[in-house]
This record gives C-alpha cells, sequence and structure tokens, in this order.
C-alpha cells in the first residue's frame, strides 16, 4: 500500500515537472493557465540589451569628449569680451 | 546674479555648448555660429535668467531653441522632398570594430532631431531625465524613452551586435593573441 502510495506521489511529481517544461517554452502558463510576464520570457535578451546599452553610451560619451577638449575658436572667446566692452562704452 | 557672474559661466560653458551644438548639427562652422547666436541671446536676455536656477540647462535650452528654429527656417530655404540633403549629412560608419569619434558622430546624425537631443543630452551632457525634459520642453517619460530608442538604433547604425565588437582593434589583438601563445 505504502509502495503504491509513493509510486502515485513520483508519477504526480515527475507530471508537474513535465508541464513545468513545457510552460518554459510556451508563452502561457499551463498550471494556472495565466498568460506568462513578459520580462520573465527573456531575460537574457534584456541583460544583453542593457549591457549593449551601456556600451553604447561609453563610447558616445568618449567622442564626445574629444569634442569639449577641441580649442575654442577665438572669435568665440573674444565676444564676451567684445559685449562687455559694448555695454561698458555705452 | 552678477553679471561677473554670469559672464563666467558662459566662458566656462563655452566648450559644452560647442560640442553640444557640433554633436546635434554635424558641422563645426553651422556650430560655431549657433554658440555665437547663443551667447548673443544669453547676454541680451540676462534679466530674464533667474537667479538660483540652472545657468547651464538655460544656456542649453537657448542653443536647442536656436538650432531647430534654424532648422525650420532652412527646411523652408532648402526643399528636400527626396531627403537627398540629408543623405549628404550622413555616411554610414567607414570601420569595423575601432570605433572613432567619427563614426560616433555620423551615426549621432543619422538620429532623429529628438532622439540625437535627448541621447547627447542624458548620455553625454549627464543631465538628469527631468533637466533634460525641462530643455526640451517634454515630459520626462518622452525623454526616457527618446534615449532608450536612440541607444538601439546607434547599435543598429554602428553594426554592433556584440559586446566582442567594443573590444581591441586588430593590431592590438594580433598582439595579444601574440603574447598569449608566448605565455601558453
Amino acid at each position: 500500500m505504502q509502495r503504491g502510495k509513493a509510486a502515485v506521489q513520483h508519477y504526480q511529481s515527475a507530471g508537474l515537472d513535465m508541464l513545468r517544461v513545457l510552460q518554459s517554452g510556451m508563452g502561457d502558463n499551463i498550471l494556472t493557465n495565466k498568460p506568462q510576464r513578459k520580462e520573465n520570457a527573456a531575460p537574457d535578451r534584456c541583460e544583453f540589451q542593457e549591457e549593449m546599452a551601456g556600451h553604447i553610451v561609453d563610447q558616445l560619451r568618449r567622442a564626445y569628449d574629444a569634442l569639449l577638449h577641441e580649442p575654442v575658436p577665438d572669435h568665440l572667446s573674444r565676444l564676451l569680451d567684445d559685449l562687455s566692452e559694448a555695454e561698458d562704452k555705452s | 546674479m552678477s553679471s561677473q557672474a554670469v559672464r563666467q559661466g558662459l566662458i566656462s560653458f563655452l566648450p559644452n555648448l560647442r560640442a553640444f551644438a557640433i554633436a546635434l548639427c554635424g558641422d563645426a562652422d553651422r556650430a560655431d555660429d549657433l554658440v555665437q547666436d547663443t551667447m548673443l541671446k544669453a547676454w541680451n536676455s540676462l534679466d530674464t535668467f533667474q537667479e538660483g536656477t540652472n545657468l547651464r540647462a538655460w544656456l542649453f535650452t537657448i542653443l536647442r531653441n536656436t538650432y531647430f528654429s534654424d532648422c525650420r527656417r532652412r527646411r523652408r530655404e532648402v526643399p528636400d522632398d527626396d531627403g537627398e540633403y540629408v543623405a549628404q549629412l550622413c555616411v554610414p560608419p567607414s570601420q569595423h570594430g575601432a570605433l572613432d569619434a567619427k563614426d560616433m558622430l555620423k551615426a549621432l546624425g543619422r538620429l532623429t532631431d529628438d532622439q540625437r537631443e535627448a541621447l547627447i543630452l542624458v548620455g553625454a551632457e549627464g543631465f538628469a531625465y527631468e533637466e533634460a525634459a525641462a530643455i526640451c520642453n517634454c515630459a520626462v517619460g518622452t525623454i526616457k524613452s527618446r534615449v532608450n530608442r536612440a541607444r538601439h538604433r546607434l547599435s543598429e547604425l554602428l553594426g554592433i551586435d556584440a559586446a566582442q565588437d567594443f573590444g581591441p582593434e586588430p593590431a592590438t589583438e594580433a598582439v595579444l593573441l601574440r603574447m598569449a601563445a608566448k605565455a601558453g
């Protein structure tokens, strides 16, 4: 009798495992009949995209940093002096 | 804020304004004109600047408004129904693997104006989403979504499919491989 119960429990457990395996490959939760959340469906893809986005921003900062260190043309640097001078005169 | 303090502020933000202008329009001469117009407008509107608020954000707002007004005027003057003018401005990345500033700027030029602006303000200039939203006069959520779309579009434009694409240049890689072979 005991062996019979253990066998039933074993097969029930194996059946649930099988359903979970199937569920992981499908969109819906077979056990609860509810749609599976999107973020659980592809966490690796999201992580990868986030990593790539981080790399892109790093590259952008490097390029922008090069622009920041370019010498500013004289006429722009002098512009404020000229404006101050003109204001003082008036 | 005294005019001397604002003047110091204008001088200290000059490189940032110029970098933002170049990244926005992709042309150094036009960027210098934009910065000059921005400085003049800022100087003539000093009385509208509220003391205690963010001078950098105020200057960037003036520059981007000047840029978009200029764009609207140019669109009226230069008919570009087929997008030929834009195509001339944008060239696909010339090199694979080693990304340089020019490649990045070319790719930036192929983003939409609002995506490019949002990405530069947040990603490169380091403005908070809220500050960038105030500068662009739109909702914070809009800025977040523009930045996100811009990052993904950039990776497409630069042909970046994997993190390894950011790895060492071929020459550096060859040296590293040779060193690894000797060590092994």
